[in-house]
């Protein structure tokens, strides 16, 4: 019945949405009516009209050579090299042409070839002849020289802008291990990776994504390990996304996951090469985006969230203890605020006498229910950490001694909490940092809330309940087609290996199989080091 | 295709213990005790045996019928109005099994851990979380199947491993004090519980190797055999068979009995919610087979709609058909049997079973 009613709405809708939509179309592709003519003149008068009032863009109209040709150079100021600029065109075609001039059948057609061929020194020299695709080159940073009498131009590869250097990332910091980090240009990202897997079967395709934006988009993966279909798929996705702009990986990361309702994240991001070349090398694909130095690294399971780089290059004894750990942080930063409600509230047979009985001789002054006291302490916390990340570094350093003091002494003095709550709250944020992937982190700090409120409805009924509800949503997940809690669920023995524990390198000659499958083993099978055996 | 999902052979297995299991662990020990005193295990082995001669005649009719699931091969065999019927029936066995089974749990929950709480609210709300993963299909219910299998196992081994310093062997004796008669008598009520491998004329049909469904039917009676047994003889070692058969839930008790230097006491909660998992996963594969049969007796395209309303009726039924706990234990050991037993879990799938022979006999005659 409702659906009768809401059907005409919802289609009337769509409509005006379609309508908008072809509206913006039309809107975009003005542009693409222009045409490049053979006068220079008339090129340069369309240029000037198309980027009126825009002050970075530079023409440089000058004579080639000794009345050779009139020609003229357009780039924008800021995203070419200017050296590269002044020395390899103008200097060349001003000044050192006149070497190759004096050849007696000069006509205007091959004037333009002995540009090209005899006299630009730039690497990156190709002939466009469509204004659009001009355009493109000239906004992505190219250098554009127009000839008088021709209807085509060349473009002169000189990007170069100002960008960060290659440092050390903030959010992945390892204690033992390559300490690179992405960059916001994509080249230099891509020459990262392409330094690390010196091979022509890693592939990096580029797209433009963004009709305003233009962002190039890199797809990289190695051919022969990746799954075909997964990189198609990848490609699918991503040229469904018309946009106007992309502006971080996060944009891309929405567009393309799998259920975008929900609350975990199913697609891994990284700001660390060596890590991407591992997710490489086990047959994933990477998507890395211009301005962004996070890759995306698909397909994404669960169990990835609690892998850090760092374990791979530490011993292995000690970095599978550390990754069982984490998995108890886990558990404590999603569940422990509820379990102390529920044990207070529900199940205080569950607690040793004594420790029930100062718990108990603790929050007797305190006038909230074991609820209300967890969820006050909880948004505190929140907000202080939401204000130390946002404000800048000195008064950061303020906030966190008034937290200090609110939370730990002030609140308990006050009688206002219980210090037993402030210890929960302490140890719940020390797990919830100690989760290696700060995107995973913060689905735990959402759903812990919703957890709270089981808890203090059902004790451990509902927590048991609320944990049920995670599990078949995690159960339905799927990340580019592979089961969101493989390898548990579906449960695939052959790859556990790496997830509760991380077995010695020389141990793990198996890429994991949902994903690798194509080409299984990635190391020769007795690699186990062995001392010489002694003489006889 | 209303469902075209495809489960593993594990995954099979673990369906069928989760739809064995959960309850019978619950239950089960109390009755036998009470039927075979200390011989309550040698009752468990025999229900054993009739769960594999069981969990054979469910194989070898869904074998005669390879890829067809137990709602598409009885309108095969029987023809469509005749089929329909018998589908109805299956429907009614597996709602009425769903509302006893939520019930069961229900009632657990309010007298062993919250007697405060409406069972109204317990099986509501399971019910409602039952729904999200009927509606999300058969391989969202195995793959849970694989998660909890573990955590499941590992909580009753906890339960039985821990309370060992009060385990007392001499009280296995005197074995088969009144004969083999007693033991007979308590392997009944566990063979209603391993009768509903009839539940696999639904699932096999599903296996991405349909060759293995030996594996999958054996292996599974084996294990519920096994988690069963252990259940009984540890109560029974534990409290001794008379105690045993005056608690309502044996397996509870012994969860209280644990304690390890003083600190780790009272950890029955936390078993208990394990197990409010396992006894989900029963209720949710109850759930999605009656509402799958519901597609195939409207001939729908998805069964999705009928979830809701299904499910509904269900926490109903479950709430008004018996008085108390009292009256739901009775009904588990005098009437379920029975009834379930003679026309369900045996009854059906042998007349099944016979028809399609003398039909292909009769085939092959005119052929």
């Amino acid at each position: 019945m409702f659906r009768r009613l809401i059907k005409p709405l919802k289609t009337e809708w769509i409509k005006r949405h379609r309508r908008r939509d072809e509206a913006r179309k039309r809107e975009i592709e003005t542009i693409d009516d222009y045409e490049l003519s053979a006068d220079l003149d008339r090129n340069l008068a369309v240029l000037r009209q198309v980027f009126d009032r825009c002050s970075d863009f530079i023409v440089r109209e000058f004579v080639a050579g000794q009345k050779l040709a009139r020609c003229a150079l357009i780039y924008f100021d800021g995203l070419v090299t200017r050296t590269s600029v002044e020395t390899s065109i103008l200097k060349t075609l001003l000044v050192e042409i006149r070497k190759v001039e004096p050849a007696p059948d000069i006509t205007e057609r091959n004037v333009f070839e002995l540009i090209k061929e005899a006299a630009v020194s730039v690497g990156e020299v190709h002939e466009v002849s469509g204004f659009p695709g001009m355009l493109e080159k000239l906004l992505a940073g190219d250098a554009v020289l127009l000839v008088d009498g021709q209807a085509k131009v060349l473009v002169l590869g000189v990007r170069g802008w100002e960008s960060r250097a290659v440092e050390e990332p903030e959010t992945e910091a390892v204690v033992r291990g390559p300490r690179e980090g992405f960059v916001e240009t994509l080249r230099t990202n891509t020459s990262l990776i392409r330094r690390r897997i010196k091979s022509p079967r890693l592939k990096i395709e580029t797209i433009k994504i963004g009709e305003l934006t233009k962002t190039d988009v890199a797809v990289i993966y190695i051919e022969g390990l990746v799954n075909p279909q997964i990189v198609e798929e990848v490609h699918r996705r991503l040229k469904r996304i018309e946009t106007d702009g992309i502006v971080d990986s996060g944009y891309i990361e929405e567009f393309i996951e799998d259920d975008p309702f929900s609350p975990f994240p199913q697609i891994e991001h990284s700001e660390r090469p060596d890590k991407v070349t591992a997710a490489l090398l086990e047959g994933r694909v990477v998507i890395l985006a211009d301005g962004s130095p996070f890759a995306l690294v698909v397909p994404t399971v669960f169990v990835q969230f609690l892998q850090a780089s760092e374990d791979y290059y530490e011993r292995f004894y000690l970095a599978s203890v550390v990754r069982l750990g984490r998995l108890v942080a886990v558990n404590v930063a999603l569940l422990l605020p509820s379990a102390y409600v529920a044990i207070t509230t529900f199940h205080q047979e569950m607690l040793p006498r004594t420790l029930l009985i100062s718990i108990a001789a603790q929050r007797e002054g305190v006038p909230f229910p074991a609820f209300v006291e967890a969820l006050i302490m909880e948004l505190t916390f929140e907000m202080l950490r939401e204000a130390g990340i946002r404000l800048p570094r000195p008064v950061g350093q303020a906030i966190s001694i008034v937290g200090a003091l609110v939370i730990g002494e002030a609140a308990v003095s006050a009688g206002i909490v219980s210090p037993v709550m402030v210890v929960v709250v302490a140890l719940t944020a020390i797990a919830n940092f100690s989760i290696p992937a700060f995107n995973m982190a913060i689905t735990l700090r959402l759903i812990r809330f919703i957890m709270l409120v089981l808890a203090a409805a059902f004790g451990f009924f509902g927590i048991m309940m609320g944990l049920v509800v995670i599990l078949i949503h995690l159960c339905n997940l799927r990340s580019f087609g592979i089961p969101y809690l493989s390898p548990i669920a579906p449960f695939t023995p052959r790859d556990l290996k790496d997830v509760l524990v991380r077995p010695p390198w020389w141990g793990m000659f198996l890429r994991p199989r949902l994903i690798g499958y194509r080409n299984p083993q990635r190391q020769a099978f007795r690699l186990k080091p062995e001392p010489p055996k002694k003489r006889n | 295709m209303l469902e075209g999902g495809k489960i593993n052979t594990r995954q099979a297995a673990y369906l069928l213990i989760f739809t064995i299991m959960p309850t019978a662990i619950l239950f089960v020990p109390a009755i036998t005790t009470k039927a075979a005193g200390q011989d309550g295990w040698l009752s468990v082995v025999v229900a054993t045996v009739f769960g594999l001669l069981a969990g054979g005649l469910i194989l070898a009719l869904s074998l005669r019928f390879p890829g067809k699931n137990l709602y598409e091969f009885v309108q095969v065999l029987l023809g469509k109005i005749l089929g329909k019927v018998i589908i109805l029936g299956y429907i009614w066995y597996f709602f009425h099994a769903g509302a006893a089974i939520i019930r069961e749990y229900g009632e657990f929950l309010t007298t062993a851990i919250m007697p405060e709480t409406p069972l109204m609210a317990f099986n509501a709300i399971i019910v409602l979380v039952a729904v999200y993963a009927v509606r999300s299909g058969l391989e969202v219910l195995a793959r849970i199947a694989d998660f909890i299998f573990p955590l499941v196992a590992g909580a009753i081994g906890l339960v039985v491993i821990l309370p060992l310093k009060e385990i007392d062997f001499s009280r296995f004796l005197p074995i088969l004090e009144n004969g083999i008669k007693p033991v007979i008598k308590g392997a009944i009520v566990p063979s209603s519980w391993y009768g509903e491998v009839v539940i696999m004329a639904v699932f096999l049909a599903y296996l991405n190797q349909p060759e293995e469904g030996k594996k999958v039917v054996v292996w599974g009676t084996l294990v519920n055999g096994l988690s069963l047994l252990v259940v009984v003889i540890g109560a029974m070692l534990v409290f001794g068979a008379v105690e045993a058969a005056k608690l309502m839930f044996p397996m509870f008790s012994m969860a209280r009995m644990i304690s390890i230097g003083e600190f780790l006491e009272g950890v029955e909660s936390l078993v208990m919610a394990i197990w409010v998992a396992g006894v989900f996963l029963k209720i949710a594969i109850y759930y999605y087979v009656g509402v799958l049969g519901i597609g195939y007796l409207f001939g729908l395209k998805d069964y999705r709609p009928a979830v809701i309303p299904y499910g509904v009726a269900m926490v109903m039924l479950s709430v008004v058909s018996y008085e108390s706990i009292m009256d739901l234990v009775e009904f588990l050991d005098k009437i379920w049997p029975p009834y379930a037993l003679s026309i369900f879990q045996i009854g059906l799938p042998v007349i099944l079973l016979v028809v399609s022979y003398l039909k292909a006999g009769k085939e092959e005659k005119i052929s």
